[in-house]
């Protein structure tokens, strides 16, 4: 036993520059076509099994611990079995994030439960079949969903429903709750879209209105969900573990400090000795540290309601070419949960206190608040 | 708790006499002296100081429990009977867990 929390050991990976968590976009592929999907595929050959799983020596070797599969859909890989079995091999932790659409088989939802996963990760768009086939693009998405979500419950395996809030499924969040408890799982709601990887901005027209999200954000503190946890700007490090606690790997071997910072660092195939690259000096990486940790007392001490945004760096600079700028979207973030608490407020309803951590945690390996970076 | 170990273990042997695993689904790492257990079907994480991160990569299969006690001892510069005791407490909650099983003589 130990005195030491696991909060501890991720704030010590902050300071020791450890990759803890990498997220490998295995593919761009995938069997849905969502209309705000960010990736941004390339006419590039993807990395085979083989490729990936020599990676993943110096992904450990690096102190990688968390291992997070993505796409595209990961499991549109041919070898992506290959592959998650590699991650379970070598101890490390296997999380997904699926669209669920071929876990629906029993054969493969069992051969997957057979890996031991820590989290599995699914998209859930809509509470019927009309608006979330309408958002992935796909007929008989969401049924082939219920099948696979069928399987994963009967299989004990612990799931995490995520769903994008937007346009199309906001006046349906309540369903989606309850359609999500019925199953046994929580669901997350994710209340930032973002761009795509090659700055594309169009699926921000897809974001729900601020009004909605004001009072989504009242809704959800008043019925006991996570407070609104203004983050304490000014003792603030860091923004974000951009280029230190985490890295993302596309399907072309291109190493990123985080999922949405398409700053390439190398490729995985040219290096042998990842750690040394992490952890030496590199321009990508030095840049996108040293932005995370002057954002808080640049850019975040000067809006009021920053402290409620979802402020992202790398957005900031696909959005307006400025990795400092207070952009659009993260105005309308802080805007909308600072209204929210002072309707909260005037009916005394109490808040949760700030945590005191170090902003958005972009790599912690085993937190399972919901929090991702973008 | 080397009570509830024999309780719990079993068997009428020695706790010494005893040989674990690790399960083969757990995921171990170190942070410096301190080490992280995760046991992925339970959603469960434990941090142990440095000896139990040692008693973790210890347990073989192969090794009994006073082999490991006596070599955490010897590397910790301390008495095998104190470790022994220690030893035996979080393997009962790692067997709790399931992050470790006992092997018995069939395996």
């Amino acid at each position: 036993m130990s005195t030491v929390r696991v909060s501890d050991l991720i704030e010590r990976a902050y300071d020791e520059v450890r990759p803890l968590n990498a997220q490998l976009e295995l593919t761009y592929k995938c069997n849905l076509l969502c209309s705000f999907c960010y990736n941004a595929p390339k006419q590039l050959r993807e990395l085979s099994g083989e490729q990936w799983i020599a990676a993943l020596d110096k992904l450990q070797a690096a102190g990688v611990f968390t291992v997070t599969l993505t796409g595209g859909e990961p499991m549109c890989h041919r070898e992506y079995f290959d592959i998650a079995q590699a991650v379970r091999d070598r101890a490390l932790v296997l999380k997904t994030y699926t669209n669920g659409v071929l876990l629906a088989d029993r054969e493969t939802a069992e051969r997957y439960a057979a890996l031991a996963p820590f989290d599995t990760e699914i998209s859930l768009h809509g509470a019927d079949a009309a608006t979330h086939d309408r958002l992935t693009g796909i007929g008989g998405s969401f049924d082939k969903l219920l099948i696979a979500l069928g399987h994963l419950s009967d299989l004990g395996l612990k799931v995490t429903l995520k769903t994008p809030i937007t346009r199309l499924n906001q006046a349906q969040l309540r369903e989606i709750e309850q359609l999500g408890a019925r199953l046994g799982y929580r669901v997350t709601f994710d209340t930032n879209i973002t761009p795509t990887d090659d700055g594309d901005l169009s699926p921000l027209s897809l974001a729900a209105d601020r009004e909605f999200m004001v009072e989504f954000f009242v809704d959800q503190v008043r019925r006991g969900a996570r407070g609104l946890n203004p983050r304490p700007v000014t003792k603030m490090k860091q923004n974000c573990g951009t280029g230190r606690v985490g890295l993302t790997i596309d399907p072309y071997g291109q190493i990123f400090p985080c999922v949405a910072w398409r700053r390439p660092v190398a490729n995985i195939l040219d290096i042998d000795d990842l750690a040394a690259l992490w952890r030496g000096p590199n321009e990508t990486l030095d840049y996108v540290r040293k932005v995370a940790e002057e954002v808080p007392q640049t850019t975040l001490v000067k809006h009021e309601e920053a402290a409620f945004a979802s402020f992202c760096p790398a957005v900031a600079e696909k959005e307006t070419g400025d990795p400092y700028a207070f952009y659009e979207a993260a105005r309308v973030s802080g805007l909308t949960r600072l209204e929210a608490q002072r309707r909260l407020e005037g009916g005394k309803t109490a808040l949760r206190k700030s945590q005191g951590c170090r902003g958005k945690d972009t790599g912690c390996a085993l937190e399972d608040d919901g929090v991702k970076d973008r | 708790m080397a009570g509830d170990l024999m309780n719990k273990a079993h068997t009428g042997r020695n706790i010494g006499e005893l040989v674990y695993r690790r399960h083969r689904d757990v995921s171990f790492t170190r942070f410096g002296e301190e080490g992280l257990i995760v046991v992925p079907r339970e959603s469960w994480q434990l941090v142990v100081n440095g000896v139990g991160a040692r008693v973790f990569e210890l347990l073989d299969g192969v090794r009994t429990i006073a082999e490991i006690a006596a070599q955490v001892a010897e590397e910790y510069d301390a008495s095998s009977r104190e470790i022994i005791n220690d030893v035996g407490e979080l393997l009962v909650e790692l067997s709790d867990r399931g992050a470790a099983q006992i092997v018995t003589s069939d395996q």
